[in-house]
């Protein structure tokens, strides 16, 4: 008996002490690269969206959600990762109707020039991942995402992954070892500094225009799946001047909106309200916070006329109240970077971190 | 695959339950599938070729066998009607017969042995492309032939099934490496029926998580800095040269040892007993004592099948004694390193442990007065010496391996004198923040592992085998597993799936 109780202590102490470790081990993302927080921080809003946007660094630093509810009454949230692929987009969708079932789904297609996962794609399926609950369809996408020395069980088990950063575990992995603090605002990621844009690479001929099996397969998964939820579909396509959105992409993704009656938004042609001097913080690739809120605003009178599902929401006094205090947040986050830009030129990551903790 | 692999690690989960749920009779056929399964994965003509070694193996003793019967039936049927003489002559020639058929057998299996090897001697200097890896073949073939030359000797009975005889030879758990089991020891083990023993399935988990602690955590790491300190032999000599054979060492009783405790474990937890291959051997005190501690059951093989009836041959019956012995040795260490693969290193090294152990030999009766007059060697100090100056020469003489390279390894023995660097070893650590490849954290980790590893048998005395004896708290494999996840050698950017012993 005796013998058996210490066997079952030491197991319970090897399962607290395996979790523990994970913890602790595991990347908090609440410095550089602290995109990797963005997939967990989903869990942490306890109000439903309409709108849910999804997509890369395409949709999370372009769209301001603050704007679309504060001037057009439509509570969203974005579920964007930095190169999230459209199968990584497809598990982002699953896992959202896991928890809510909004009444539209902006989708941005970019990722449909990715036909499969990239060799050095790992960080990018780990940032993704990471902060994903687990779950089948979250498994079926790490399955399809993963690069030939990937292992599967390390998403199930962080620890297989991460083992190896004891040499590098920092004040930060002991400050948020239980709680992460938020580097977003409902998804969107606020920059509010400008880079120029600068040289941008001729776009490249291509002898071959077609997407990628996997990337169409994804697309088609996402529309049955909406379907199957009754949930709008509504395609995107963001104003990035790199990389270059082909013509024959374009005409490619309109057809398949039109073949089954989707909205499509590309929003690259808003040259007269972008303006890649002023409104981008990485030198085009993204819209910084005037940017986000430029295209914001002309997004969501389209989005309205549209997207038939989506209503003003204003009024309800929970969702008053709760986005009242994003706002707040919001504006503290703006004034803090722009107290850097002032100081400093441009906003670093530290303030990021800054932002987290206030 | 192998035993690092997660997919095995798994199925043997699956196995474990299968074995002790299905109807007990089904227990051995359950493992000889998962067995074979286990060859297939490496590739079909690998299982080709074991599946035709055992049945021409099953063959030659059957026939054999029969022959035996066939012999004591004449015999006993005759007794009165044959002179001692005529039975004699009945008998002698009977036997020419079945040492005929053993032969062929035998040159059957290491032909196919030799011809793998060869081929893989010629693959690595790219005079024909690159072929299978024939996992374990070498440790089968023994196994296999093992039991034809006891069969021979009357030391064992056929074994009338042939699925049987398959099992005890690609037994899954020692096939990849070891240890090479005989027939009558492991025999009643592996095929008789087993109910679940928790006691013994409970040693075998802990002899599993031992095993993965040296190769994961010391042998994996350690490799990491052998190979950048092997990647550049010419900057490396004196006494980087001196620390990379000591690392060496390290790493393949590490790796060696660990992977054995792995197969020893997986067997127990069957309910099955295999032989022990390790027994502490850096505390040997002589040459001799290093060899009944290290890769025992090859060194057991070697002794009883080729030694032993070379000693004894005919040819060398006319010769005087020591020379008889000596020649025994040369050829039984030839051999031996011919077995690990058809290279000059492994020959020098095979070559420079039988001189070392004929110089040995040689020098025993002077050992013995010198022992017998000092008392001072009787003192722990000196016992203390003795295993140091063992340990130092066998360091030498399996840095042969290091570099497969034979005049590489005598330029570096000799650079301990010519150049030994002693300045530039030790600012190297000074100057640098990663030393060979490591962090000054991974070479604290896995000498803090080295010291566990250590301290475990050495405080234990009644150790027997490389695993602790007396049974630590359940806590304390808590504890090692959970450093095997955390600091283990594993994941991306590590393709550690492999063990030095599994290329012979």
């Amino acid at each position: 008996m005796k013998r058996i109780l210490s066997i079952i202590l030491a197991f319970v102490f090897f399962c607290t002490a395996f979790w523990a470790m994970q913890r602790l081990l595991m990347p908090k993302y609440m410095t550089n690269p602290f995109e990797g927080a963005l997939t967990a921080e989903y869990y942490q809003s306890n109000f439903a969206h309409d709108l849910i946007i999804i997509g890369s660094c395409e949709v999370y630093s372009n769209i301001s959600p603050v704007v679309l509810w504060e001037e057009y009454g439509v509570p969203a949230f974005i579920r964007g990762n930095p190169q999230q692929l459209l199968w990584h987009s497809r598990a982002m969708l699953e896992d959202t109707l896991r928890h809510e079932t909004p009444r539209a789904v902006l989708l941005s297609i970019q990722a449909l020039m990715y036909p499969s996962p990239p060799h050095d794609g790992e960080p990018y399926n780990r940032m993704v991942f990471d902060g994903m609950r687990l779950s089948l369809p979250m498994l079926r996408s790490v399955r399809e995402s993963m690069t030939p020395e990937e292992s599967m069980l390390s998403y199930v088990f962080p620890l297989l992954r991460f083992h190896s950063r004891w040499q590098e575990i920092s004040r930060e992995d002991f400050t948020f070892f239980l709680r992460r603090a938020p580097v977003s605002i409902n998804g969107f990621v606020m920059r509010a500094d400008v880079l120029p844009v600068g040289w941008i690479p001729p776009p490249a001929m291509l002898s071959d225009y077609s997407f990628g099996q996997q990337a169409i397969d994804a697309l088609y998964d996402i529309l049955a799946i909406t379907q199957e939820h009754g949930v709008e579909l509504i395609l995107f396509k963001a104003p990035s001047l790199m990389p270059h959105w082909h013509d024959e992409w374009d005409a490619w993704v309109v057809d398949f909106a039109a073949r089954h009656n989707l909205p499509y938004f590309n929003a690259i042609t808003m040259t007269d309200t972008i303006d890649h001097q002023y409104h981008t913080f990485n030198g085009g690739l993204n819209l910084n916070l005037a940017g986000a809120e430029r295209l914001t605003r002309y997004l969501a009178p389209w989005l309205m006329d549209n997207a038939p599902s989506l209503s003003d929401r204003r009024g309800d006094p929970a969702l008053d109240a709760h986005w009242q205090q994003l706002a707040t947040q919001y504006r503290a986050w703006q004034a803090a970077q722009e107290a850097e830009i002032a100081e400093t030129g441009r906003v670093y990551y530290s303030i990021l971190l800054r932002n987290a903790l206030s | 695959m192998t035993f690092i692999s997660p997919w095995f690690l798994g199925g043997l989960c699956v196995l474990f339950v299968l074995y002790y749920t299905l109807p007990k009779r089904a227990q051995w056929p359950l493992l000889l599938l998962a067995s074979l399964g286990f060859y297939a994965l490496a590739g079909w003509a690998v299982l080709a070729a074991m599946l035709v070694t055992v049945a021409v193996s099953y063959g030659v003793a059957m026939h054999m066998g029969k022959l035996k019967i066939a012999q004591k039936a004449h015999v006993a049927q005759h007794r009165d009607a044959m002179t001692r003489d005529e039975r004699k002559a009945y008998n002698a020639a009977q036997k020419r017969q079945q040492r005929t058929w053993l032969i062929a057998g035998l040159l059957f299996n290491f032909s196919l042995l030799a011809g793998v090897k060869i081929a893989e001697a010629l693959a690595r200097v790219e005079i024909i492309p690159s072929m299978i890896f024939f996992v374990g073949i070498s440790y089968y073939m023994f196994r296999i032939s093992g039991y034809l030359i006891d069969v021979f000797w009357g030391k064992v009975e056929v074994q009338r099934n042939p699925l049987k005889l398959a099992l005890f030879t690609i037994f899954f758990p020692y096939a990849m490496i070891g240890p090479i089991s005989r027939y009558n020891n492991v025999a009643d083990s592996l095929l008789g029926e087993k109910r679940m023993d928790w006691d013994m399935f409970g040693r075998g988990l802990q002899r599993i998580i031992w095993g993965f602690f040296k190769v994961m955590i010391i042998g994996f790491r350690l490799l990491l800095a052998i190979n950048h300190l092997r990647a550049y032999p010419g900057e490396y000599s004196g006494m980087f040269a001196f620390f990379t054979m000591l690392v060496w060492g390290a790493y393949l009783y590490a790796d060696f040892s660990g992977a054995i405790d792995i197969s020893i474990g997986i067997a127990m937890c069957f309910g099955i007993r295999v032989e022990e291959n390790f027994v502490s051997p850096f505390r040997a005190r002589d040459i001799f004592d290093y060899w009944r501690r290290w890769h025992i059951t090859m060194g057991t093989w070697f002794r009883d099948y080729v030694f032993y009836p070379m000693s004894v041959a005919k040819p060398l019956q006319k010769l005087p004694t020591r020379l008889k012995i000596h020649i025994a040795t040369l050829v039984t260490w030839f051999t031996t390193g011919i077995w690990h693969g058809v290279a000059w290193n492994f020959i020098v090294w095979g070559l420079a442990n039988g001189v070392v152990i004929m110089i040995s030999q040689e020098l025993k009766p002077l050992y013995a007065k010198f022992n017998a007059k000092f008392s001072f060697t009787k003192s722990k100090a000196y016992t203390c010496f003795a295993v140091l100056r063992t340990f130092l020469l066998l360091t030498l003489i399996r840095s042969f391996d290091i570099y497969f390279d034979v005049p590489l390894t005598f330029r570096h023995f000799a650079s301990f004198i010519t150049n030994p660097q002693f300045g530039a070893f030790f600012r190297y650590f000074g100057e640098n923040d990663v030393w060979f490849d490591l962090a000054p954290l991974e070479w604290l980790v896995a000498g803090l592992a080295v010291v566990v590893l250590i301290a475990v048998p050495w405080f234990r005395r009644e150790a027997r085998g490389d695993a602790p004896a007396k049974r630590p708290p359940a806590i304390f494999w808590a504890l090692l597993v959970l450093a095997i996840f955390i600091f283990g050698t594993y994941g991306l950017g590590f393709d550690m799936q492999y063990f030095f012993y599994m290329q012979f």
